[in-house]
């Protein structure tokens, strides 16, 4: 990822020139570019980034129209895998604490509710207009993950009953298909450095490159411990 | 070409420039914004703000015009070098063509003796 911050351009004109170009759509390919094309036209003239291209919002606003916009599909890519991975992660425990029992997996209303508000939250994070216009982000994040985690613990209510093989296959299925998934989708269209992809010198923190592996096998991670918790500690984990 | 005393006017320009870019381009090969922008302002074409030459460029570049290519920088930033391609090329031909016709059109329009008011 490349940080607006960490050109040789004046903050007060970099940060909200990205922030413009982000807020209306521009991918993060493009914002890179631009941000370094600025950078180096700046070094060249001898002359600040607003005495050469103006006030950063407006030239942000002229870019943004004719440049080519974030996919959206590569939001949905980003985020479909992390909705799918909960939803197998909150089926994993009822499932082995039935199976364990030698029992059908009772399915909680709490259960339900929290899936149907992953998908919800997952929905209004894709089209942004609607938590922009209606909610602000971090609302919607509060309320979402409250739901969500809240739910199955407080709605213990059996909505239905489901055999143990199917619950399990869905489950192994939703947590394995989130990773397979997200290995093939990293890239949440983060700003990157055009420079960066042709400097042979350049390194990447280790971090970068260990973070979207461990991010991909988070959920199977989770939910075989969660699966050992609840074989093994039944009752300590809902 | 010396720099004209007064700018042209912003009007004017907007129409030409982005044929003025390509031949630059297609003249002396593949170059950078700020070279491009000097070689504007040698023509006499005088000083195109980094605001107007790069969104013009980014319109090349959409348009399959121009193909570019990062380079790193020797001891500062580095550089996108645009080069013109043979869509672009074909472009500029046409373009001056057509440019050429509408200058001689627009000339012996203004050449014409004024007429007395009716």
């Amino acid at each position: 990822m490349f940080d607006p911050a960490k050109t040789s351009l004046p903050q007060s004109w970099s940060i909200p020139f990205a922030m413009t170009l982000r807020s209306r759509g521009v991918s993060g390919d493009a914002i890179g570019a631009a941000l370094r094309e600025v950078e180096s036209h700046c070094a060249e003239i001898g002359q600040s980034p607003v005495d050469a291209f103006g006030d950063p919002v407006e030239y942000a606003a002229t870019l943004a129209a004719e440049s080519p916009a974030a996919p959206g599909e590569k939001l949905v890519s980003a985020l479909a895998p992390t909705a799918l991975g909960l939803a197998g992660l909150m089926l994993t425990t009822p499932t082995v604490e039935a199976w364990r029992r030698g029992t059908a997996v009772a399915v909680s209303a709490g259960l339900c509710l929290s899936f149907v508000a992953t998908l919800l939250v997952v929905v209004a994070l894709v089209n942004p207009q609607l938590h922009r216009r209606r909610v602000g982000l971090s609302i919607l994040a509060i309320l979402g993950t409250l739901v969500v985690i809240g739910a199955p613990i407080l709605w213990t209510t059996q909505a239905f009953t489901a055999s143990v093989p199917l619950c399990l296959a869905l489950a192994a299925l939703a947590v394995f298909g989130s990773t397979a998934w997200h290995r093939g989708s990293v890239d949440p269209d983060a700003i990157t450095d055009p420079l960066a992809r042709v400097n042979e010198h350049a390194t990447r923190r280790r971090f970068e490159r260990v973070f979207p592996v461990v991010t991909a096998w988070l959920f199977p991670i989770l939910a075989v411990l969660l699966g050992l918790l609840a074989w093994f500690a039944p009752g300590r984990v809902s | 070409m010396a720099t004209p005393s007064t700018p042209w006017p912003g009007d004017w320009l907007r129409g030409v420039l982005e044929i003025a870019v390509l031949r630059c381009l297609a003249d002396g090969g593949p170059s950078y914004g700020y070279a491009i922008a000097l070689a504007l302002e040698e023509a006499g074409l005088g000083q195109v703000k980094g605001g107007t030459l790069y969104p013009l460029l980014g319109r090349l570049e959409e348009s399959g015009r121009v193909a570019i290519e990062w380079r790193p920088g020797e001891g500062g930033p580095g550089r996108k070098y645009y080069e013109i391609t043979a869509s672009g090329t074909a472009y500029l031909v046409d373009s001056v063509a057509q440019w050429r016709a509408f200058a001689r059109t627009l000339s012996a329009l203004l050449e014409q003796s004024p007429s007395p008011p009716a």
